[in-house]
């Protein structure tokens, strides 16, 4: 109820106070919600926002992670077996990633980049062996859904969701 | 656009934050509200600016967040339930010498607080004394003593 009060001359509301209070409470609900999905890793690395494609022995294995956010250098890693891949393998790119992202590093460097109809390519030299891991370095500069398309070329193709928090 | 964008985000983002806090937690600053108040301000630079350092950006900026403040007056002193909302309402909290402890439990105001009030704005010494202890909108605690009858 909102009025003067009966002696004082002060506009009280004791209505929208009590509103205001319940507000408050379910503010600092969500403030704690924020807070510990964070320390979880919801919108960084850890358990809740960690990511993989591919089985385990495929020619291409990919980590990435569910959610990145605007301007925040983030990484990718591929995991390539030559002995099924080859010694040059092909890894694309889908464009509606590369349109958000800006790729500010390839570990190791490619041996050639390429840039195709719908993607980019970018051709590794691996030693026959082992299988290599490649570390994608990335800057998002646009938010919203991203369908990330990565495979090696004329094989493997992996589609997976992506969101960049503004 | 981006960055004014950005800039009204958090405007508006601090402004929710602040009143979540509380009416108590504006009144005094201590060491550790002004190392937070430095902290988030530099936080909140980055996100406004991103990488433009501009002096048309910061002007543009400036230009936009006084005239939201503007806007934000006008809007009050027009509209007393935005006036609620943005700054809150004074609330009593003792009556005629008695706290009314809900109140001052929800508002997360104790006695002490009170007669802290007491002492330093109207040189009191008992809770009795007062007759009406009121929490402004700004946190602070305004004392109306009791007058004695001639």
């Amino acid at each position: 109820m909102e009025g003067k009060h009966k002696d004082l001359d002060i506009l009280e509301d004791v209505d929208h106070q009590d509103l205001e209070w319940k507000l408050e409470w379910a503010g600092w609900l969500l403030m704690a919600v924020l807070f510990f999905g964070n320390l979880l890793g919801f919108f960084g690395r850890g358990v809740f926002n960690d990511a993989h494609v591919g089985e385990p022995g495929a020619a291409l294995q990919v980590d990435y992670q569910k959610r990145e956010r605007y301007k925040a250098v983030s990484s990718m890693t591929l995991r390539i077996d030559p002995t099924l891949a080859g010694t040059s393998p092909r890894v694309t790119i889908g464009n509606e990633f590369i349109s958000k992202v800006r790729i500010t590093e390839v570990v190791p460097e490619p041996a050639v980049v390429e840039v195709g109809a719908g993607h980019q390519v970018y051709q590794f030299s691996v030693l026959a062996g082992n299988p290599v891991n490649v570390r994608i370095f990335f800057e998002p500069f646009d938010f919203g859904t991203s369908t990330t398309r990565i495979g090696l070329e004329g094989s493997l193709q992996y589609e997976f969701q992506q969101f960049f928090f503004p | 656009m981006d960055s004014l964008l950005r800039s009204l985000a958090i405007f508006a983002f601090l402004l929710i934050m602040l009143r979540l806090a509380g009416q108590r937690t504006l009144s005094e600053m201590t060491s550790f509200d002004f190392v937070l108040l430095l902290l988030v301000s530099e936080t909140a630079q980055q996100a406004m600016l991103d990488m433009d350092f501009s002096l048309t950006t910061s002007l543009l900026l400036i230009t936009a967040l006084v005239g939201v403040s503007v806007v934000l007056s006008i809007l009050k002193f027009r509209f007393p339930r935005v006036e609620k909302w943005l700054d809150g309402t004074a609330l009593i909290v003792v009556e005629n010498g008695q706290p009314l402890r809900d109140r001052m439990r929800k508002a997360r105001v104790d006695e002490e607080d009170i007669m802290e009030a007491a002492r330093q704005l109207q040189g009191l010494e008992r809770i009795e004394q007062i007759k009406y202890a009121v929490l402004e909108r700004g946190g602070n605690i305004t004392i109306i003593p009791v007058r004695d009858q001639a």
